[in-house]
């Protein structure tokens, strides 16, 4: 007589331990930031993140190439921190406009929001994970080439002087990077929230930069008001503040220079708010079908 | 010798001989012969068997890689008229959503010139049991609902060779049964039903079938089921087909969106903003000339080109639903020339009606008339250039916004010889002369200003009519 056995033990509930909102936020941050650098995917989507990238990262190589052949390197004048930002804007720009995008429009179009949607994340946590994916990876290409030059020059012992300073110029690279990752980042995300198409936010983010740079200086050139118009571009504001975190300001450039520093803090913070809440309002109304 | 003996064989209205095809190293069909004549007939095969590709070159959609495909004894691939004589039904789910299904019958018919396409599509409509004045759009539709809509514009202008490509998924048992018996009663009036399927109880269920007697390689194995013995086909001559305006309406009113209406009302309020901000400038000239320049043939012009040319031909390819367009008796250029027009006549005239009364509004002497000539080159150019684009690449929205953001707005200040090859160039060197205010980016005479924008919406279309020749659905 043949001894039978049952081997299928039915269904086998889950009882290890299970990670919260948290954990989800950073899986999810993470898998955005790969996403959107185009890490694992077609060589296609490396192009745009890897060029903008590289180019971000030539001036930093460049001061630390010379300083570093150059046998007196205290006589090389290579400008202000600031003025790097102004070198690399460009980059910062078409990166917005044409990466960003990724971290939430395929989500929609694709219908993996209800996915994430089913976990233990929330619209709020969905939106908080996405937005710190795309400022940290804006942020390799704000705090990255400046901190690199920081840490070289500091190496090669043209830094600044004594602890103080140098914990000061840390905190201003850091803060000025953050400024325009966040800013870029917020503005991306709010007009990314509108349309499901990659593609379509990016010719936004694109066009709306563009007319807010050429509405922005054409009215304060010539409106009554005067330079507190120039706020309105939003390509030269998060430049501008980063002038300001370093005490400085962008003489040679738009009207926006003129303007004080208080208003260009509290408007940059201020629009990084009303774009991040437009964000959350319009992912409160999307009824999900995927 | 009887009657019978001494009679010959009817003419196959389907034809394949040595037929195969292959995308890269992905051998879909290979080395297939068989003819067909009226009746149905089912192809019963596996997922990937190749079906489909073999219907898709029956229908002129596909060019075999080798040997030959002949439907009433020419090739569908290059005699459009005899796409006049077949009616397909795809297995793709995506219609031209934008219609309705009375419309998008309607369509069909108009295109294959039918003489009444509205009672024709009434018709058609009501043989596949949908009311023919829903008014609602086809994006609103079940499954159900989409697969008999593809069988009505398939039937609508009556043809001799019926390809319908899994016809009956998503369908309920009823109107199985109905559909089944719609085939049966086509094959019985002399048409060729050819019905793909890979579920053999439905082929089963179209009557006793028998095994053809011949057999085709193909990647996987297909075979073909007869459901009715050939009968006798005449052909009385498929019709042709010309330039055709309903093209051009399809093309008009799948640009027509909310989104794309409000960033036409965003960018137009945008240039007259600008025109009352030069009008009050210290130099009012130099300002007009200069926002005038950089926002009409640099943002508005271009964005906008690029926002519904590319869409033009691209979305239609990118969902699939060319196959609509391509089913019928319409000579490729005429698809390229109607969706040029469509693209232009939707762009144009908004643009550079909008940048011609901003321009007006500044006050400047001679600017509105520069402007209007500008911007509608530069519409012009573009126009042509992203329809081509769209055609040619499936993220051509991206390829194009990296064109105009690398190309257009930072390689052509490198220098004359970029500046040479950048679009915008031409209609900013006609403001220049107008005004005096010096914009140029590189050094060019006022005819070439003018005849080389011209040339590269021109070049655009015929791309695009030569890359439609080649364009294949899959």
């Amino acid at each position: 007589m043949t001894e039978a056995r049952i081997h299928d033990r039915g269904y086998l509930a889950y009882d290890g331990p299970r990670h919260g909102p948290g954990r989800a936020m950073v899986v999810l941050g993470c898998h955005t930031a790969q996403r959107v650098l185009g890490l694992k995917r077609s060589n296609w989507q490396k192009v745009m993140p890897a060029i903008t990238l590289l180019i971000s990262f030539v001036p930093a190589i460049v001061f630390i190439g010379l300083a570093a052949l150059l046998p007196d390197s205290s006589d090389l004048d290579l400008g202000e921190p600031t003025e790097y930002y102004g070198l690399i804007v460009w980059m910062v720009f078409l990166f917005t406009s044409f990466v960003t995008p990724e971290a939430i429009c395929t989500d929609r179009r694709s219908g993996l929001l209800g996915l994430y949607l089913a976990s233990p994340l929330d619209r709020d946590a969905y939106l908080a994970a996405k937005f710190a994916a795309i400022v940290v990876v804006l942020g390799i290409m704000t705090i990255g080439p400046t901190l690199l030059v920081l840490i070289a020059f500091t190496l090669e012992g043209s830094g600044p002087d004594g602890a103080i300073d140098w914990l000061v110029e840390f905190g201003r690279v850091l803060a000025s990077g953050l400024a325009m990752a966040a800013f870029w980042g917020a503005l991306s995300l709010a007009v990314s929230s509108l349309t499901t198409r990659r593609a379509l936010a990016s010719v936004a983010i694109f066009v709306s930069l563009l007319v807010s740079a050429a509405v922005g200086d054409g009215l304060a050139q010539v409106a009554e008001a005067g330079d507190s118009f120039g706020l309105l571009n939003m390509i030269a504001l998060p430049l501008e503040a980063v002038y300001r975190i370093y005490g400085e300001s962008n003489e040679n450039g738009p009207p926006i220079a003129e303007v004080g520093t208080l208003p260009i803090l509290s408007t940059l913070i201020g629009l990084i708010a009303v774009f991040l809440w437009f964000a959350r309002w319009r992912y409160q109304r999307i009824e999900v079908n995927g | 010798m009887s009657q019978a003996q001494t009679q010959a064989a009817p003419p196959p209205m389907v034809q394949c001989s040595g037929a195969s095809k292959w995308f890269g190293d992905l051998v879909a069909v290979s080395d297939v012969s068989f003819s067909i004549g009226a009746g149905v007939t089912a192809l019963l095969g596996p997922n990937g068997a190749g079906k489909s590709t073999l219907l898709r070159m029956m229908c002129g959609l596909a060019r075999p890689s080798n040997g030959s495909v002949t439907v009433l004894g020419n090739n569908p691939r290059a005699d459009v008229a005899v796409l006049g004589r077949i009616g397909m039904a795809p297995q793709q789910e995506s219609l031209l959503d934008y219609l309705s299904g009375r419309e998008f019958v309607e369509l069909a018919a108009q295109l294959h010139r039918v003489d009444n396409p509205v009672e024709a599509a009434r018709r058609a409509i009501q043989t596949v049991e949908l009311d023919p004045d829903d008014p609602r759009r086809l994006s609103t539709y079940s499954k159900g609902m989409r697969q008999r809509i593809k069988l009505a514009q398939a039937i609508v202008h009556d043809p001799l060779v019926i390809a319908l490509d899994e016809p009956l998924t998503g369908l309920d048992p009823r109107q199985r049964r109905e559909m089944i018996q719609l085939f049966h009663r086509l094959g019985a009036e002399g048409k060729c039903v050819i019905v793909s399927s890979h579920v053999l109880d439905e082929v089963e269920r179209f009557g006793p079938v028998t095994k053809m007697p011949r057999f085709w390689r193909c990647a996987r194995s297909t075979t073909i089921w007869r459901a009715s013995s050939d009968t006798w086909w005449a052909d009385d001559s498929a019709s042709g087909g010309t330039v055709n305006p309903h093209i051009y309406r399809v093309v008009v009113r799948s640009q027509i969106s909310t989104g794309r209406l409000l960033a036409l009302a965003g960018l137009s309020g945008v240039a007259i903003l600008l025109a009352f901000i030069a009008r009050a400038a210290d130099d009012p000239v130099e300002f007009a000339t200069r926002s005038m320049g950089t926002f009409g043939t640099n943002i508005f012009a271009p964005f906008i080109a690029l926002a519904l040319g590319s869409a033009a031909l691209g979305n239609l390819v990118e969902d699939r639903t060319l196959v609509y367009v391509w089913l019928r008796p319409v000579p490729r250029h005429a698809v390229a020339t109607a969706a040029f027009a469509a693209v232009l006549s939707v762009v144009g005239p908004i643009v550079v009606a909008v940048m011609t009364v901003a321009a007006a509004i500044t006050g400047v002497d001679g600017l509105p008339a520069a402007t209007a000539a500008a911007t509608a080159l530069a519409v012009f150019a573009y126009s042509g250039l992203f329809l081509a684009l769209g055609l040619r690449f499936k993220r051509s929205l991206l390829i194009g916004l990296g064109y105009i953001a690398i190309w257009e707005l930072l390689m052509s200040r490198l220098g004359d010889w970029f500046a040479r090859l950048s679009v915008r160039s031409y209609p900013m060197s006609i403001l220049s002369d107008a005004t005096g205010v010096d914009m140029r980016l590189a050094d060019r005479s006022t005819l070439a200003s003018y005849i080389v924008p011209l040339a590269i919406g021109l070049a655009g279309l015929a791309y695009t009519s030569w890359r439609l020749t080649r364009t294949e659905i899959d």
